[in-house]
């Protein structure tokens, strides 16, 4: 976390609509980002067991396949490059957020609309 | 929380940022920092009002705007508006800032000659973007959580349409060549393409990843989207929504303008903390650092090489001059971040959950990343 006011409720409404259940730490002055060199959102670092860092940043799908493969090593899984991708014919995955539409208003679904 | 011994105040040594992309044919870097002013939190995005040379910028964490005077280099003056604002536009021959106050769902107008808000507008739920057509007098408003795009009369100062969209529709751009307003989908991964006369919508043009920002090309017959995961920009072509090309992109783009000229793309990397100049043939003439967790890049409408940038992470507005005429002779490949190869720093930082002070030693033996994602 970088900054901001409220920052623990914030994180946990952000974690429960995206259904993040893993571990998360919570930095509200940013001073982890700062003693590491980071200078944005969203970054990776990747470290081995030995406590060295064998990558920083990932932020693209082809890196981050690149730099678990590395870290994994044989361990591996063989089908790591379709991690996270949708199943042909599947929709594109997302939270819904009209859960959080306050004023019950449903307008503007899709519908059948011309492609252009 | 100590310091790691050894390791400096920082951590890694000040060069962390790698050498700058893009050098001219002298060798010089392809850009200039002119300067980075501290404005309010969380800011996201800048527009100009060239009558005084003043920025003014929507300051998300702190409810306000931020007004800088890009003579003196400073903020001089903060305008509370709603909640949250995103979104900002500004109505130059009226002498209005718009904002899209994402938390109060209302548009706010500013009077710049008073600098105070003379109005709030209505709108969908958790509008966040907008874009305006000043000689069609009309405001639009992408209504995140509504899935709409509201339409307001710049004269009148009201709403007089909605306009369905999709999921997550936030980033607006409007294209006045073809009459049309794009609207992207967050969500929905799509823009929603309407004409603005009627205010109908025309079709939808389906795209992939997270897209978050539009910008209309001034020149060709198309438009960008950008897209924060997996990186990258589609070109479109406005006259058929075909897809004409991706552009692969650094780190996190959020943020997009395109170069009066039509040749160049600036991206705000949120990721990197940089932004990038990219070439509409992909390739990234330069890399420009800026602050953290930067977001909107504008580029000064009286001067077309005059970059403003809103860095969400650190509350400060980067200004930055692209020096580059065209595609640099040599493009110099950035350095590997320092702390690859180096032992992790200890740490220790409150769990979300339980708010008990977890250590970094509790993962000592085992692999793991540690993802940096938001900067609420």
């Amino acid at each position: 976390m970088w900054e901001g006011t409220d920052a623990f409720t914030e994180a946990r409404g952000f974690c429960e609509l995206w259904g993040m259940d893993g571990i998360v730490l919570v930095d509200e002055r940013g001073e982890l980002p700062d003693r590491l060199g980071l200078h944005g959102v969203p970054t990776n670092v990747f470290v081995d067991a030995d406590g060295t860092v064998t990558a920083v940043g990932a932020a693209t799908r082809e890196e981050l396949v690149t730099a678990t493969r590395r870290l994994l090593g044989p361990a591996a899984p063989a089908d790591l490059d379709r991690l996270g991708k949708p199943d042909p014919g599947e929709e594109h995955a997302g939270p819904d957020i009209r859960s959080w539409d306050r004023h019950g208003d449903q307008s503007g679904s899709a519908g059948d609309r011309p492609e252009l | 929380m100590s310091a790691e011994a050894g390791h400096g105040s920082a951590g890694v040594p000040d060069d962390a940022r790698g050498e700058a992309y893009g050098k001219d044919d002298a060798g010089a870097a392809g850009y200039r920092i002119v300067g980075q002013v501290g404005i309010g939190l969380g800011p996201e995005g800048a527009v100009v009002d060239i009558a005084t040379n003043r920025v003014y910028v929507a300051c998300a964490r702190s409810n306000a705007v931020s007004v800088v005077n890009l003579q003196t280099m400073t903020a001089d003056t903060t305008i509370p508006v709603g909640r949250e604002p995103i979104g900002i536009a500004i109505d130059q021959p009226a002498g209005h800032v718009f904002t899209a106050d994402a938390r109060s769902d209302q548009v706010s107008v500013i009077n710049i000659r008073s600098g105070s808000v003379i109005a709030s507008i209505p709108v969908g739920s958790y509008p966040a973007g907008l874009d305006i057509d000043v000689r069609g007098r009309r405001l639009y408003c992408g209504d995140t959580m509504s899935s709409t795009m509201s339409v307001i009369d710049l004269d009148r100062l009201e709403r007089i349409g909605t306009v369905p969209a999709e999921l997550g529709a936030g980033d607006v751009a409007v294209d006045t060549r073809r009459g049309r307003a794009y609207c992207v989908n967050f969500v929905a991964s799509s823009v929603t393409v309407v004409e603005t006369d009627s205010m109908r919508v025309a079709g939808r043009v389906p795209l992939s990843g997270w897209p978050c920002a539009a910008a209309v090309s001034p020149n060709l017959d198309e438009y960008y989207v950008v897209r924060s995961f997996p990186g990258g920009v589609t070109r479109i072509a406005a006259a058929n929504g075909e897809t004409l090309g991706e552009i692969s992109a650094p780190a996190a783009a959020v943020g997009l303008a395109v170069g009066p000229a039509g040749d160049r793309l600036y991206l705000g990397n949120r990721g990197d903390g940089s932004v990038s100049v990219l070439g509409l043939d992909g390739l990234e003439w330069a890399r420009i650092p800026v602050g953290a967790a930067p977001g909107g890049v504008t580029v000064h409408p009286g001067d077309p090489r005059l970059l403003l940038v809103a860095n969400s992470g650190d509350a400060s507005l980067t200004v930055a001059r692209d020096l580059l005429d065209g595609p640099p002779a040599s493009v110099a490949r950035q350095a590997r971040h320092p702390l690859v190869g180096r032992h992790l720093p200890s740490f220790s930082l409150p769990d979300l959950r339980s708010g008990a002070v977890r250590e970094s030693r509790e993962w000592a033996e085992k692999k793991y990343i540690l993802n940096f994602f938001a900067s609420w």
